[in-house]
């Protein structure tokens, strides 16, 4: 039997069982085929770190004629090392050097990717907006420039909860309220956000929905070669 | 009082005259040779215990010789019969059984005794109560002191083993009259006794058989006491120099006893009734008060031989202060005052009233009201509204039953599936085509096209997971035919672990199409380069734009030579690729790529072909220029082969999908109205009620 077509209808069968909860809920073969799926694979990551990242990776540097990349093998091999011994409770303290390591350098990666990449990439961008120079209808852009302006700020505004001194005093009902211009700019950040949230959900519903489609054209198709 | 050995039936033992007996009857038992001298017998059996055969005065064998005679009488008359002597059985009668004969006999034989007193031993010892006849002129003296002392002794105790007046033998009554007063208490008459023997004799006896009656006096028993021959024991010289004055107050005496007339001053001034059962220190002791006098401070010395304790100053300090004022009568120990009436009058020690009276009171009432300041009542009033709310019984919503929300879930998914379904097997073709494409799109476009196969590389990042291939493959595929129709070298990478996988999939499926549609080959084989999985996340995207060749040394094949090749050789960095495309899922992973890579890119775009979920999120850096173009979901995959004008594998799907977003639009429409209304609905209703 065609390998192909074997898993073929392997793939209709998990098709189908994954399909059943939507009617039936959780169910005991809904929950096989997760578990298959999970297991296979954390097996085909197992195999692919030992011989594409650990072996090729650490060859490289041990049998290099430059002695520091045999140094830093050999560091590499021992940090490996200690933070596998932080499976085991009397040793776990050793595989606390290399977790430092590794929080702290992924810590000032993005720290330092946010704020170059994302916060000065923005503002320049927002910035960017109200060229009119640029090209296109100046006063679409300028338009265009405004409403994203007034978004940003809105949106930032909702989430600013800090006040005064003299405007924390409770008032008759006993809350403290923020000044008027942020409750105004926070209601227009609610609006944008509700829809940004809105068009999140629908690009959430379309990839679902493309990968329903996607399963019944799919099993349509299995049928359809398997009967002609 | 001790029955006489032999005495079959024996008489009831007589609580007058127990102690006198069992004396009396112990001396006319033969001695125990296993018994030493030295063993004494606390109430009156000692004499006959503690002399051995050798030591048995003359007096003492003639009493047991008389013994054995009226034992012998008796016993063959009856054995039923008693026999007790006559003075004895006096003892044991009622006590309204005269004592006259028996006084009679009792008398000769103390006669007797007290004339064969100067040939027998002294002793020496005189336990308390014990039956030492002095058979000595010394003795004689002792006695006939002991008979005067007795003459002037107060009543014997009238407690619960008081004698009862005519128990004693009629010899003892001689010459002393035990009466009792109105209250019961012993009153021993003033009168003296007849002679000098017999008074002593009645002394002795009259002092063991009350003795034995008289719970009052515990005297310590001297296993060893001097015997002096010729000498007046010591306890009884004490006696004897401490003869009571009138009104000495040198003896404590042993009971008071109120409304007794006729006791003399002798009784007052307490020269105890067996003188020879006091000890020295109590001997020694100073006359009672009266019952007007006072007794001395507690705290004072009460025997010269007994060390005054030398107490540390703290306890001296705490010390009452009536016990230190000076001049000041002590109070009257509760022990040493006469009670002077009720039932108890006469006794000493009695716990007075008065003082009860006026020590303890009733005890004060307080008040059960609690006093609470304002605060304390506002907080209490409001924990018992807080606890009286927990008492309410709450109100249970109403839980929605599950089974309609299983069955509109059932319904509605069975619906989607069916419509899907037949618009998949049935295509209406009512839905035209993408006609507007965004700018984005057309950004991308025109930079693919842009690319040749003379130019570096392009880079070609797989992230995304494999539950969204579907979405991606419909997306991605025709960016990849454009790419492959340009036979434009392709470098794979991944950041997933499933990433070198599907990028293989993806690569061999966009060549099939391409060959199929086109016929033009391109061999991913040759023309593509899997570099594999690229552990580390983020940092190894830094490490990758950085150098390349460090962050991925090999092949997914295990080629190790790969940056060595003629379309790697020029690649030092990232802007030696021509292109990077990243495809990705994951909003997060996109921005991970366009923080870490985009900054050392130089002049390379940037493009990205994401999901429709991830889209959104991308869109600012597409706006922002940090994102050379976009191509997202569904709808971007058809949308760009309709710009190529080529079919792609989305485009049998596109009804399908069309009909889909339509239909969720249609519930969710139709789901809001439904919830409006029934809103409307319910207000209405309860403006109504």
């Amino acid at each position: 039997m065609d390998i192909q077509l074997l898993l073929e209808i392997a793939g209709l069968f998990l098709t189908l069982v994954v399909l059943l909860y939507l009617i039936f809920g959780d169910n005991a073969l809904f929950r096989l085929v997760t578990y298959s799926f999970i297991g296979v694979a954390a097996g085909y990551v197992a195999i692919l770190v030992i011989f594409q990242v650990l072996l090729p990776r650490l060859s490289i540097l041990l049998v290099s004629q430059e002695p520091v990349l045999v140094l830093i093998g050999v560091v590499e091999i021992v940090l490996g090392l200690m933070l596998f011994l932080k499976l085991w409770q009397h040793t776990s303290f050793l595989g606390a050097l290399p977790m430092a390591i590794l929080v702290g350098v992924g810590a000032a990666v993005t720290i330092g990717g946010s704020v170059f990449g994302t916060l000065f990439g923005q503002i320049n961008g927002t910035i960017g907006l109200f060229d009119l120079q640029k090209g296109g209808n100046p006063l679409l852009r300028l338009l265009e420039g405004i409403f994203v302006l007034v978004g940003t700020v809105s949106t930032l505004a909702y989430f600013q909860f800090t006040m005064r001194s003299k405007a924390a005093l409770p008032e008759q009902d006993g809350n403290a309220r923020r000044s008027p211009v942020i409750k105004v700019l926070a209601v227009i950040g609610q609006g944008f956000i509700g829809i940004t949230l809105g068009a999140m959900f629908a690009g959430i519903y379309a990839a679902a929905i493309t990968a329903l489609v996607e399963r019944i054209g799919f099993i349509f198709d299995f049928v359809s070669r398997f009967v002609q | 009082m001790r029955l006489v050995p032999g005495d079959a039936q024996g008489e009831p033992e007589q609580p007058g005259g127990s102690s006198g007996e069992d004396w009396l009857s112990s001396l006319r038992q033969e001695p125990d040779a296993d018994v030493s001298p030295g063993q004494e017998d606390a109430l009156g059996q000692a004499g006959s215990e503690e002399f051995s055969e050798s030591e048995t005065p003359d007096w003492l064998s003639r009493i047991r010789e008389r013994a054995r005679m009226e034992t012998g009488a008796q016993a063959g008359e009856s054995g039923a019969e008693d026999e007790t002597p006559d003075w004895m059985s006096g003892l044991d009668s009622e006590p309204e059984t005269g004592g006259a004969d028996e006084g009679a006999a009792s008398s000769s034989w103390l006669v007797e005794m007290e004339a064969a007193g100067g040939q027998a031993d002294e002793p020496g010892t005189a336990p308390q109560g014990a039956a030492v006849a002095p058979s000595d002129p010394v003795g004689e003296e002792w006695m006939d002191e002991l008979s005067a002392w007795r003459a002037g002794a107060e009543s014997e105790p009238a407690e619960a083993a008081s004698p009862v007046p005519g128990d004693l033998p009629g010899w003892l009554d001689d010459g002393t009259v035990l009466g009792e007063d109105l209250d019961g208490n012993l009153q021993l008459a003033q009168e003296p006794p007849e002679s000098p023997a017999e008074a002593g004799s009645e002394d002795l006896l009259a002092g063991f058989a009350v003795e034995g009656e008289s719970t009052v006096v515990q005297q310590p028993v001297e296993p060893d006491l001097p015997a002096p021959a010729e000498e007046t024991p010591e306890w009884l010289r004490d006696f004897s120099s401490q003869a009571p004055a009138e009104n000495s107050g040198s003896v404590i005496p042993l009971i008071e006893t109120a409304g007794l007339e006729g006791i003399s001053d002798d009784i007052e001034t307490g020269v105890g009734i067996a003188a020879g059962e006091l000890p020295d220190w109590l001997s020694e002791e100073g006359s009672p008060p009266s019952s007007g006098q006072e007794v001395e401070a507690p705290g004072e010395p009460l025997s010269e031989e007994l060390a005054r304790a030398e107490l540390p100053e703290w306890v001296k300090e705490m010390r009452p202060i009536e016990s230190v004022l000076p001049g000041e009568a002590a109070a009257v120990e509760p022990s040493q005052q006469v009670e002077q009436a009720g039932p108890l009058a006469g006794l000493r020690g009695v716990l007075p009233i008065e003082d009860l009276k006026t020590h303890y009171r009733k005890p004060p009432v307080y008040s059960a009201r609690l006093r609470l300041s304002e605060k304390q009542h506002s907080h209490a009033s409001m924990l018992e509204s807080i606890v009286a709310q927990e008492a309410q019984p709450l109100l249970i919503p109403r839980t929605r039953a599950r089974a309609p929300q299983v069955f509109t879930r059932v319904l509605v998914t069975l619906f989607i599936f069916a419509v899907l379904t037949v618009v998949r097997i049935f295509p209406l073709g009512l839905v035209p085509g993408a006609l507007l494409a965004p700018p984005e799109l057309d950004d991308m476009f025109n930079q693919i096209e842009q690319v040749s196969e003379q130019n570096a590389p392009v880079l070609l990042a797989v992230d995304y997971e494999p539950g969204r291939f579907g979405e991606m493959y419909f997306a991605s595929l025709p960016v990849i035919e454009h790419l492959m129709a340009k036979n434009v070298p392709i470098v794979v990478l991944s950041t997933v672990p499933t990433g070198p996988a599907l990028a293989q999939r993806l690569l061999q499926e966009a060549a099939d199409d391409l060959r199929e549609k086109t016929d033009q080959t391109y061999d991913p084989a040759v023309q593509t380069l899997n570099l594999g999985y690229l552990p580390g996340g983020t940092i190894s995207l830094l490490e990758f734009a950085q150098l390349p060749s460090r962050a991925a040394p090999a092949t997914l094949e295990g080629n190790f030579d790969i940056w060595k090749q003629p379309f790697l050789a020029n690649v030092k960095g990232l802007d030696g690729f021509s292109q990077v495309i990243v495809l990705t899922d994951s909003a997060e992973t996109g921005r991970a790529w366009i923080e870490q890579v985009k900054p050392l890119m130089g002049t390379a775009p940037l493009l990205m072909v994401t999901s429709a979920q991830a889209a959104p999120l991308l869109m600012p850096y597409l706006q922002s220029q940090q994102v050379n173009g976009m191509v997202s979901g569904f709808l971007g995959g058809v949308t760009y082969g309709q710009w190529r004008h080529v079919d792609t594998p989305a485009d049998p799907y596109w009804e399908s999908y069309q009909v889909g977003v339509l239909l969720a639009v249609g519930v969710i429409l139709f789901g809001g109205l439904f919830s409006l209304a029934r809103v409307v609905i319910r207000r209405k209703d309860g403006e109504g009620e």
